[in-house]
């Protein structure tokens, strides 16, 4: 009990004593971190990602001689931008950022820049040592923390292999194509069809969707996912063939590379793979082409779940070297999900009449 | 009938979809190309800064550390997807230049380049600019800093400021920017540079950028200096011609790239000519239009369809 009672006594005396205190986080990459998902760098971009460290004085007393010593890993290039905090340097790996006072309750931050390694064998995490020394009426004080970053290998690899799935696709599609005369199925006027109503999704609803997508915010997607949606319907229930879909998105692709110049080579594999997505539930369907409204509405939201899917989570990081926070990237998968329910039941009405109409 | 109500009520849609009074993120045609909003000889030197590419975050903050008796001063944020409800402030050291929309130069789908003249509004030494911004699905590539001082101490210097905001595209086949810097330059020059800004140049899309026709460099708009952001500077003093330089971007591989800012400084034998500043008219962003491949697939679809619909008959 005695024993126990020092111990206390001693905890006390100690945090009086202690008349700073300090609070030590580190921001990396500096992005808005609603989006952007944090502490994970990506190996092989082309610029300095921001890193910013962020001091608080916690307790009540003031501290000054404040050096800050930050041990960058993997030997990556370090820049220091322009900033308040002028006494900041870099010698080899590490940063030293020397500021004058911090006062109680105040935060006092600094910026450097890191180049993240051209290339990593494979995804690891590496840490970034902060170690502070300051002075208060208590006398000088040592702490440390350690900030523990993700850095993932450079989708290059994942490019490449995007493209030779991308080619492999097409690949196969093609000798499928050939072998089996699947172009001799589809008449002329199919061929039209698939060929305006890929043009209509390409063109005018994607411009409709780059002009209007604001108006939705968060859901700007719906714009283009839902016409979409609603065009794939059609095309299915105008033409009624196997490969309607990989047929249309193919199309879709090479007319957006045509008008918006897109790059083909690395794009032809998503919008195709959704295709062949949609035509392989037409045959799981037993080749009901949206003649239902439960399979147009399946349809739709199998294409674009899919789609955003395999865009968040595998185009972005391949073509832009973005990774998005998970939440993000499943909200928006679930939003694209709900655009292609409400595509698939409009799609289902619209398609019902223009065949009605047409043929 | 039905069908007829059908079309008609699918084109009504249409034109009603073209003819709102909307938002910009619509096409916005090719931008307006770079020419010289201000040039002028001083004694002191030009400083070109800025930073750090794309990353949405709001408020976007950038510091510059300027030298004393700034005698121009031109800040800009280009900005992703500007849109009319968008709207972004700035401020310079807390002090708001305040709530600006319209964007002095748009093209393409919504790429924008606000301009603002700080003379007045920056001081000697560390200045934090902050751009604080409404803009759904957009954010600032970046926050650039032209300014030209007088130090008595230094040599003469000649610079020409050229911005805009020129879409190099392969959607409208257009591949060159080119910009003059009129004038004769004095008799002495012994050092030129040149700083140019590229915004969404693409790693691995190999543009070229020219300077009389001497290749400076290839793959230049690659995402250097941030996301989606390239600022670079260069020694062009051994290229220089006495009079009437020119710089060429071509567009090369990438699919486009926007160059907006491109400044000549030359420094010169001292005291050769008196100093001035010329500040030139702001040219006018060119209108907002919807593209003709817009129209004709909308029209060629609803003939198609329409013919479809009669042929039935």
């Amino acid at each position: 009990m005695k024993r126990l009672l020092s111990i206390l006594l001693l905890i006390l005396l100690s945090s009086n004593l202690a008349a700073a205190g300090l609070d030590t986080s580190m921001i990396i990459p500096v992005k808005n971190t609603d989006i952007y998902e944090s502490n994970r760098l990506v190996a092989g971009v082309t610029w300095h990602e921001r890193a910013e460290v962020v001091l608080r004085n916690t307790g009540s007393d003031a501290m000054h001689d404040i050096v800050v010593a930050v041990d960058v890993p993997l030997n990556m290039d370090i820049k220091i931008p322009a900033q308040d905090i002028k006494d900041i340097s870099v010698d080899g790996t590490r940063v030293t950022a020397r500021i004058a006072e911090i006062e109680p309750g105040e935060d006092v931050s600094f910026l450097f820049s890191v180049k993240p390694p051209e290339s990593i064998q494979s995804k690891k995490t590496v840490s970034f040592t902060i170690s502070i020394t300051y002075e208060d009426g208590t006398g000088s004080h040592v702490t440390s923390s350690i900030s523990s970053v993700e850095i993932v290998p450079p989708p290059s690899w994942v490019t490449y292999g995007t493209l030779l799935v991308s080619m492999l696709i097409l690949s196969i599609v093609l000798t499928v194509a050939w072998k089996f005369d699947v172009l001799e199925w589809f008449t002329t006027i199919d061929l039209i069809t698939i060929s305006l109503l890929a043009a209509l999704i390409g063109v005018v609803f994607r411009w409709f969707w780059q002009t209007f997508n604001d108006i939705l915010g968060p859901f700007g997607g719906l714009l283009f996912t839902i016409p979409t949606v609603v065009l794939m319907i059609v095309a299915l229930q105008l033409v009624r063939k196997p490969g309607t879909a990989t047929l249309l998105f193919t199309v879709v692709e090479l007319v957006a590379m045509v008008v918006w110049g897109t790059n083909i080579t690395i794009w032809m594999g998503w919008y195709m793979s959704e295709g062949v997505l949609v035509d392989a539930l037409v045959i799981l369907f037993r080749r009901n082409y949206g003649d239902t409204r439960n399979a147009a509405m399946v349809y739709g939201a199998a294409r674009s779940a899919f789609s955003y899917a395999l865009f968040y989570l595998l185009f972005a990081p391949a073509v832009w070297k973005v990774y998005y926070a998970p939440w993000y990237v499943w909200t928006e998968v679930g939003i694209a999900a709900i655009g292609g329910l409400i595509g698939g039941s409009i799609g289902y009405n619209i398609a019902k009449k223009m065949r009605g109409a047409m043929i | 009938m039905k069908n007829i109500y059908f079309i008609i009520t699918i084109t009504a849609i249409f034109i009603l979809m073209t003819s709102l009074p909307v938002s910009a993120g619509e096409w916005r045609g090719e931008g307006t190309p770079l020419y010289t909003i201000a040039q002028g000889r001083i004694h002191g030197g030009v400083f070109v800064e800025g930073g750090h590419g794309y990353t949405m975050e709001n408020p976007y903050v950038e510091y510059f550390d300027l030298p004393k008796d700034i005698e121009y001063a031109r800040l800009y944020v280009p900005m992703w997807n500007y849109n009319e409800d968008d709207w972004l402030e700035v401020s310079i050291n807390d002090e708001s230049l305040g709530k600006r929309s319209e964007p002095d130069y748009v093209g393409a789908w919504g790429v924008a380049n606000y301009a603002f003249t700080v003379t007045d509004k920056v001081s000697p030494g560390m200045n934090r600019v902050s751009v604080t911004y409404h803009n759904t699905n957009g954010a600032p590539y970046s926050i650039v800093l032209v300014a030209a001082y007088e130090d008595q101490a230094l040599p003469q210097t000649q610079f020409w400021i050229t911005e805009g905001n020129h879409v190099l595209a392969d959607s409208t086949k257009t591949d060159i920017g080119e910009i003059d810097f009129n004038g004769d330059i004095p008799t002495g020059a012994y050092d030129a540079t040149l700083w140019t800004m590229i915004i969404a140049g693409t790693k691995g899309e190999n543009d070229k950028l020219y300077f009389n026709s001497h290749l400076l460099g290839t793959d230049v708009g690659s995402a250097k200096s941030g996301a989606y952001y390239d600022l670079d500077m260069w020694d062009v003093t051994e290229f220089l011609n006495t009079a009437n330089n020119t710089v060429v971007f071509e567009r090369g591989d990438e699919a486009y790239i926007h160059p907006m800012l491109a400044v000549l400084a030359v420094c010169c034998e001292d005291g050769q000519k008196e100093d001035y500043l010329k500040i030139n008219s702001q040219a006018q962003s060119t209108g907002r239009s919807v593209p003709i491949a817009v129209i004709a697939v909308f029209v060629v679809s609803v003939i198609f369809f329409v013919y479809r619909v009669v042929g039935k008959r």
